[in-house]
């Protein structure tokens, strides 16, 4: 009876943990990112945009579009959907390669940080 | 030093004095022994270490503080300090270390007033278990949802109890003046063994639980990632205590009212503490190592 017990509580946490909300990954990585990490553009963004799997915190949240000569042309970053996406403003972008930086910090206080490029092919309008 | 490591050594002090609060005052109020009508002995014994814990919960928690601030803002802690304020008026673990600063002055006031008040350790566990509970809250598990957080707390509390309970045999037997000791200290045994049996089971369940919402089901994830191989060193030290804890329970206990048996006893408990000790330490470095992405 009580075996029978045992392997009913253990069934029910197994349960428990399939059932359980698939929420994001604690500390904050990119889900998603627009431009995507290294694409080619034929024509420039009008803003940088990514989106995390956790909520991130407004107050530490930094983005930065550096060209070729290291220049941030990005504008102040913004939070928003719910804490889980970051997105900053760019002016039109001449053709070439840019480098995105963003370092985030997440609800439960750990830091993240990365970068990656993408390239503008096209000739602005 | 990596902002991980020093995160880790600055909660190591923290986590460890909360959990010994709680789970000593928690045993002290649930299950010490005393005769009917009359105050446990093992009040007055521990009010004195209350304090001390309370004393070192008021000189780690400027330090892990700042500390946590400078790794949030990336700067040094000179920089850090300007961002203190903002961190906890703005950020959901800055709101939390309110709570837990206003928790350790709660914990430090009744602390000292332990020895001459029979609901103080009822209070003191109280407000220990608030500590634990923000720190459940500021966790891997808070991005994971409340039933995690309920076991990341769960987990924090079984530790806790079992600690406390082993701690305060072995602080009864050392500053206890009890006659005839072997009589006290084989009905405490009997009542520590309980509570670290349900103890570890709890851990093993819960833990369990974080453990494959944090890698998966994927056994290379352990192997193969900073995490995991903290978890390692983890299940490794709490093996360690559960393996004395049982060679305490099935060989020493049987034959505790001889005097040998009593102080291989109580030295052993000492050992496992330590180990459990360990196991606080790696618990703050695996709550701030990132889980596998």
């Amino acid at each position: 009876m009580l075996y029978r017990k045992n392997i009913l509580t253990i069934a029910a946490l197994c349960a428990a943990i399939m059932l359980a909300p698939r929420m994001a990954s604690a500390h904050a990585f990119p889900k998603r990112e627009n431009p995507a990490a290294g694409a080619t553009l034929n024509s420039p963004p009008s803003q940088v945009t990514i989106d995390f799997d956790a909520p991130i915190e407004k107050l530490f949240a930094k983005l930065t579009v550096l060209d070729s000569s290291g220049r941030n042309l990005a504008s102040e970053p913004v939070v928003g959907d719910a804490g889980k996406r970051l997105s900053a403003a760019l002016p039109l972008l001449k053709p070439g390669d840019y480098k995105v930086a963003w370092s985030v910090v997440c609800r439960d206080s750990h830091r993240t940080e990365g970068s990656y490029q993408f390239t503008v092919s096209g000739s602005p309008h | 030093m990596t902002p991980i490591g020093a995160n880790a050594l600055a909660q190591w002090p923290i986590v460890a004095a909360q959990a010994i609060i709680f789970g000593t005052a928690a045993f002290e109020v649930a299950l010490a022994p005393r005769d009917p009508g009359a105050r446990s002995p093992l009040l007055r014994e521990l009010a004195p270490f209350w304090i001390g814990l309370a004393a070192v919960l008021i000189a780690a928690a400027p330090v892990a503080l700042l500390t946590q601030v400078s790794a949030m803002a990336a700067a040094p802690w000179r920089t850090a300090i300007a961002f203190v304020p903002e961190v906890l008026r703005e950020t959901h673990g800055g709101r939390l270390w309110i709570v837990r600063l206003i928790a350790i002055a709660a914990v430090a006031a009744v602390a000292f007033r332990c020895a001459d008040h029979d609901r103080a350790p009822a209070a003191l566990a109280a407000f220990a278990a608030v500590l634990i509970l923000a720190g459940a809250l500021s966790s891997h598990a808070y991005d994971w949802g409340l039933f995690m957080v309920a076991m990341n707390f769960l987990h924090q509390a079984a530790a806790s109890m079992w600690a406390g309970a082993l701690l305060a045999l072995c602080y009864g037997e050392y500053f206890g003046d009890r006659d005839p000791a072997a009589h006290w200290i084989h009905e405490v045994a009997q009542r520590v063994s309980t509570a670290a049996g349900w103890s570890v089971g709890a851990l093993f369940a819960t833990g369990a639980i974080l453990t494959v919402r944090a890698l998966g089901f994927d056994s290379s994830r352990l192997l193969y990632s900073a995490y995991g191989r903290a978890l390692i060193f983890k299940i490794a030290a709490f093996a360690a205590a559960v393996a004395v804890g049982g060679y305490n329970r099935y060989r020493l206990m049987p034959n505790v009212r001889e005097r040998a048996s009593r102080r291989t006893l109580v030295r052993l408990v000492a050992v496992e503490c330590v180990f459990i000790l360990g196991v606080f330490g790696l618990a703050a470095m695996l709550a701030n190592t990132p889980p596998v992405h």
